[in-house]
């Protein structure tokens, strides 16, 4: 166990063709993440949180453009690997969990056809074996009957099952860097709960790493120790997922915090009125059309002339871990 | 607050046939709602929670008349809506509409947003051209929407606007009851947020009764004055947002409430 970190994402930019030119999705990313850590990156949609994901996997949509270096596990720089090389990786080295369960199976084949593929093209098993495996692997993901699973169809399973079937697939051969985008999304709250608690527990119990991908910060509060927010592309706020969501420091993500609909606020208020929730007003901005300093600048109270500028991430609160990107951040009252 | 309650569910069930499983076996069947009553008043706001398959869009259509129950009644403002046809019920839409789920689809694509809006008020010959016009500008103004927008088509807009166009087209017809179907679920944080001050701003201003459904105990919590909890098509908790929030009582209720605190 060295500590190295296992995925280190430098100076990362991505661009998309536009009717009006490319479009910075992601410029200049940079984060790691080491074995057995946990990683939220939370924002809204459009922020550029999935595109992430889709870089460090390699799947970006055609005619994307990418500078920068992605080093992952011994490789040096995914980017510039081939097809047939990052295929090698991905569903070996790293897996990917997506958000919908019905449509990331395929309806026509069985789930034991489905679950054996990975484990006889990437580890070479025999039938038998990978049989064998898969069926463990069902029984692990707390898939009940995981031997009469096998002969069923995605459409004769529930909701979460179908999402314990993906991240059995995703498991199947060990990778060191499990991707969850929105893994929860579409599932009920009580199974949502579950299906959290399954992914901590083979975190945990195989020392992977673990990017989640959410919209939540409930789930993010719930199965990472360190977050990082996304605004238009940027990192606007990073650091151990605790403090960030105790004391916020950037006014994007102060204002998603406070836009949350949250029992406790209406409680012990008599009647009259209801108090209305905190709002960020306007819209993520387009893509054609981003601003060129701060992304947020335009949705933002404390926005001035000092925001025409990309701000850099810098200690939040006196906390070298915790790192927000404004430059109005000194006297925030963020610590009342 | 006496008199006759504005919407007025008594015991209603709603059982769907389901296909045989097999050729000679007894056709099966999903009691979706199963025995559910309740009331809301004017100006006020019933939240219902539930997962999915827990009964609760099918009580929505239930209570919009959309389908019959298959025991039970419901009432609308002193009528028994259970006992008119279809032709009868017609004339009493405009005073209770609907808000869907997802503003992509609700929204016919064709359409300009002024004539989405003012679609609801053709079957109502009372209204002149001219007020139907008036109306349509009022709700654009009420929504938050720009009067430059009425020429657009959805494709045009974001989320949140649609909504905001749907929400318009709802309560031009001066509705009393709105009856909304998980109308944020669809929305990122920051936009559901503007969306669920926009229903309360409008009940302000509009006196409006919501029938509001949600997965999520958060944004019932928001706006509702009473709340009913569902599962498999039973009311399982029912009670003052303030009584489900400090005591729930059953482990479901507990379940959803620690799914929507941070």
């Amino acid at each position: 166990m060295t500590n190295d970190p296992l995925l280190s994402v430098r100076n990362l930019r991505v661009s998309l063709p536009t009717l009006t030119g490319p479009a910075d999705v992601i410029r200049d990313l940079s984060f790691s993440v080491k074995s057995g850590e946990t990683l939220g990156i939370v924002g809204e949609s459009g922020c550029g949180k999935s595109m992430t994901a889709l870089a460090v996997l390699g799947m970006l949509p055609e005619g994307a453009e990418t500078q920068g270096q992605i080093a992952f596990s011994g490789h040096d720089n995914l980017l510039t690997m081939n097809d047939r090389e990052l295929q090698r990786l991905r569903g070996n080295r790293m897996a990917l969990i997506f958000q919908e369960p019905m449509s990331a199976l395929n309806p026509v084949h069985t789930i034991g056809r489905q679950m054996m593929e990975p484990l006889t093209l990437h580890l070479k098993l025999s039938r038998e074996d990978a049989f064998a495996r898969a069926v463990e692997l069902l029984d692990r993901v707390g898939l009940p009957f995981p031997e009469a699973r096998m002969k069923q169809y995605p459409h004769q399973l529930s909701g979460g099952q179908r999402q314990r079937v993906l991240i059995a697939m995703a498991l199947a051969c060990d990778p060191d860097l499990l991707i969850a985008d929105e893994p929860t999304t579409a599932l009920d709250a009580t199974v949502k709960n579950q299906i959290l608690d399954l992914i901590a527990g083979l975190v945990a119990e195989r020392n992977m790493a673990l990017i989640l991908i959410s919209h939540d910060l409930a789930i993010v509060q719930k199965a990472t120790r360190q977050m990082m927010v996304m605004y238009g592309g940027d990192v606007v706020e990073r650091g151990p997922t605790a403090d960030i969501l105790a004391q916020p420091a950037h006014p994007y993500t102060i204002g998603l915090l406070g836009a949350r609909p949250d029992p406790s606020k209406v409680l012990g208020l008599g009647g009259g009125k209801r108090p209305r929730l905190a709002t960020i007003p306007g819209t993520v901005p387009d893509l054609q059309d981003l601003p060129a300093g701060c992304r947020f600048f335009g949705r933002c109270d404390r926005g001035d002339e000092q925001c025409g500028a990309r701000p850099a991430l810098t200690p939040a609160l006196n906390d070298p871990a915790h790192l927000a990107a404004c430059v109005h951040m000194a006297g925030t009252g963020a610590s009342s | 607050m006496t008199g006759v309650p504005l919407l007025d569910i008594r015991d209603v069930h709603k059982i769907y046939p389901l296909p045989r499983q097999k050729l000679l076996s007894a056709p099966e069947e999903n009691h979706a709602v199963q025995g559910v009553s309740l009331t809301v008043q004017r100006g006020q706001t019933m939240g219902i929670v539930g997962e999915s398959g827990s009964g609760k869009s099918t009580l929505a259509r239930l209570a919009m008349a959309l389908e019959k129950p298959s025991s039970g009644e419901v009432w609308f403002d002193g009528t028994n809506l259970t006992a008119l046809s279809a032709d009868a019920i017609r004339p009493l839409r405009p005073q209770f509409q609907m808000v869907f789920q997802d503003p992509f689809s609700s929204l016919n694509p064709r359409m300009q947003v002024a004539s989405i809006i003012a679609e609801p008020l053709l079957r109502m010959k009372e209204i002149s051209a001219t007020e139907r016009q008036d109306r349509v500008a009022e709700m654009v103004d009420a929504v938050g929407l720009r009067p430059g927008d009425l020429k657009k088509y959805p494709h045009e807009f974001s989320g949140g606007q649609r909504q905001r166009i749907a929400i318009a087209r709802a309560i031009v017809t001066r509705p009393a009851l709105v009856v909304a179907d998980e109308p944020v679920s669809a929305l990122d944080v920051s936009v559901q947020a503007q969306i669920l001050n926009l229903f309360m701003d409008l009940q302000d201003r509009y006196g409006l009764a919501y029938f509001f459904i949600s997965h999520d105990l958060g944004v019932v919590a928001t706006l509702a004055d009473h709340v009913m909890v569902m599962q498999r098509g039973k009311v399982v908790e029912r009670g003052t947002v303030a009584d489900i929030f400090r005591s729930p009582q059953q482990d479901y209720t507990k379940d959803l409430l620690a799914a929507a605190v941070v």
